[in-house]
């Protein structure tokens, strides 16, 4: 049993550092990982899906980031993931068998396609992970707020609250590594009065509701002081919502961010088109 | 401290609301809980308690806010669900008609009942509030499975209904716990408030 939560959720951390990735305009970031998130999900060919990972690492690589460090949730969740996956293997080869069946024993029946299906998500969500926590790393929050109300703002004219949105995705990110720490903090306080959270199996549904509830109630409870205390700290100094605000910081793109979403795009689009000629 | 219901306490406890949806998810891998907002009770039936923060946001702060918390939620699940295996069981919840729709409607109808039983005493309220948001989700969820997918909607429902009443007791509980401790934090010591 760990206790370092935190060192399994990247959402929300910013490692600093004066790299290209770094340097990029925030709405190039954004933009970027819609993209190769969109591909990634969306991919059906493993080969596809496996470019993809590694053109993922090289971004890794470039922000000068630990692949270790970035990694770490990932294969600290690896057990589940296969127990998991091991289920759907089975599932797969039985209700929707193609391809060659490579294993047969009693009711256990595993094939090919199967298999290949589930090597494609393992891949899928080794890049998501590396997707989703790339540009909280490698940009202040403020910056990415900045670039999320830029982005949404031609949604402003038919009504889509842009600044409210950005503003409650900014606090949402900041927040997660937030609470996390403090759900550990409760764990631990927990475990050293003797809690026996990890020690506990399915038949034991009573003294899982009881260990239950000692966790998430101070989580809620604690969120929402936070968040009282967030909301007078902002109206104190004179937040009045989107309306007639300015900003302090402006942001400024340059060629290179244009350049580096349009070569984004295109290579997303032929990895799909070179994996679709030759279907995997 | 109480009375500033103003748009900012919404906008931010909208989300720190979302924020806790993303900890309850985070992988714990310790014994039965898979997360905190997971968990196995035996070697067939897991029930969730991702629904909740969508119900209390929507008995503290208005229906508009568990819908946004809801729609996160939603959101959640079908990027989870867009990572599974295709032709898997939880890959059917890429259909945001199937994941995000019915997410949308569990802050507003647990208000709903929260808000209709006035004349009842405050617990009363509150489990109502727990009870009828949780099966407004796996009522819609299963309704929208049976449509898209042309299953048997009982025969689904009774599938899951040992999940339904545990996930019903565990979210009442949980509304209980997490509003009284709220609303006596604010009424009990005051600390500075202004």
């Amino acid at each position: 049993m760990s206790l370092e939560l935190s060192r399994n959720i990247l959402i929300g951390q910013y490692i600093p550092g004066d790299t290209l990735i770094h340097r990029l305009d925030p709405r190039t970031k954004i933009l970027c990982t819609l993209i190769l998130l969109f591909a990634v999900s969306f991919t059906r060919s493993l080969l596809a899906a496996v470019i993809y990972l590694v053109a993922i690492l090289a971004l890794v690589g470039l922000s000068r980031i630990p692949v270790t460090f970035v990694l770490r949730p990932f294969i600290r969740g690896l057990p589940v993931i296969l127990f998991f996956l091991s289920f759907s293997v089975l599932y797969l080869s039985w209700f929707q068998p193609g391809g060659v069946v490579l294993i047969e024993w009693g009711l256990m029946r595993v094939t090919s396609d199967a298999l290949l299906q589930a090597a494609l998500s393992l891949v899928r969500l080794m890049s998501i992970l590396l997707l989703v926590s790339l540009p909280t790393l490698t940009t202040r929050i403020t910056e990415l707020t900045h670039g999320v109300e830029l982005l949404l703002q031609p949604g402003a004219r038919i009504g889509l609250p842009a600044h409210e949105l950005a503003l409650v995705l900014t606090i949402a990110l900041r927040f997660v590594p937030i609470l996390t720490e403090e759900l550990e903090r409760v764990i631990k306080a927990q475990a050293s009065r003797g809690g026996e959270i990890g020690e506990l199996s399915w038949k034991q549904p009573r003294q899982i509701a009881q260990s239950l509830l000692p966790l998430v109630v101070p989580l809620f409870v604690n969120a929402f002081r936070r968040a009282e205390e967030l909301a007078v700290a902002m109206e104190a100094r004179g937040y009045l919502g989107g309306r007639g605000r300015t900003k302090f910081i402006q942001l400024h793109g340059s060629w290179i961010d244009i350049v580096v979403t349009v070569a984004m795009l295109v290579f997303v689009v032929s990895v799909w088109y070179a994996t679709g000629v030759w279907l995997l | 401290m109480q009375n500033t219901s103003s748009t900012t306490r919404k906008l931010v406890i909208t989300a720190v609301l979302i924020a806790i949806s993303i900890v309850l998810s985070i992988p714990l891998n310790m014994g039965p809980f898979i997360s905190l907002g997971f968990i196995v009770i035996g070697p067939t039936i897991a029930i969730t308690i991702m629904h909740v923060p969508a119900i209390i946001g929507a008995i503290l702060e208005g229906p508009l806010v568990g819908v946004v918390v809801g729609g996160a939620f939603g959101l959640f699940s079908l990027f989870l669900a867009s990572q599974q295996p295709a032709g898997s069981p939880n890959a059917i919840f890429v259909d945001p008609f199937i994941s995000v729709a019915p997410r949308l409607f569990i802050g507003p109808v647990a208000w709903a009942v929260y808000v209709g039983l006035k004349s009842l005493g405050m617990q009363v309220r509150l489990i109502s509030g727990a009870v009828a948001g949780t099966l407004t989700n796996t009522l819609l969820v299963i309704g929208a499975i049976a449509l898209r997918l042309n299953v048997p909607f009982l025969a689904t429902l009774a599938s899951v209904s040992i999940n339904v009443v545990l996930e019903m007791i565990v979210a009442a509980v949980i509304v209980v716990a997490v509003v009284s401790a709220l609303r006596g934090a604010a009424g009990g010591r005051s600390g500075s408030s202004v």
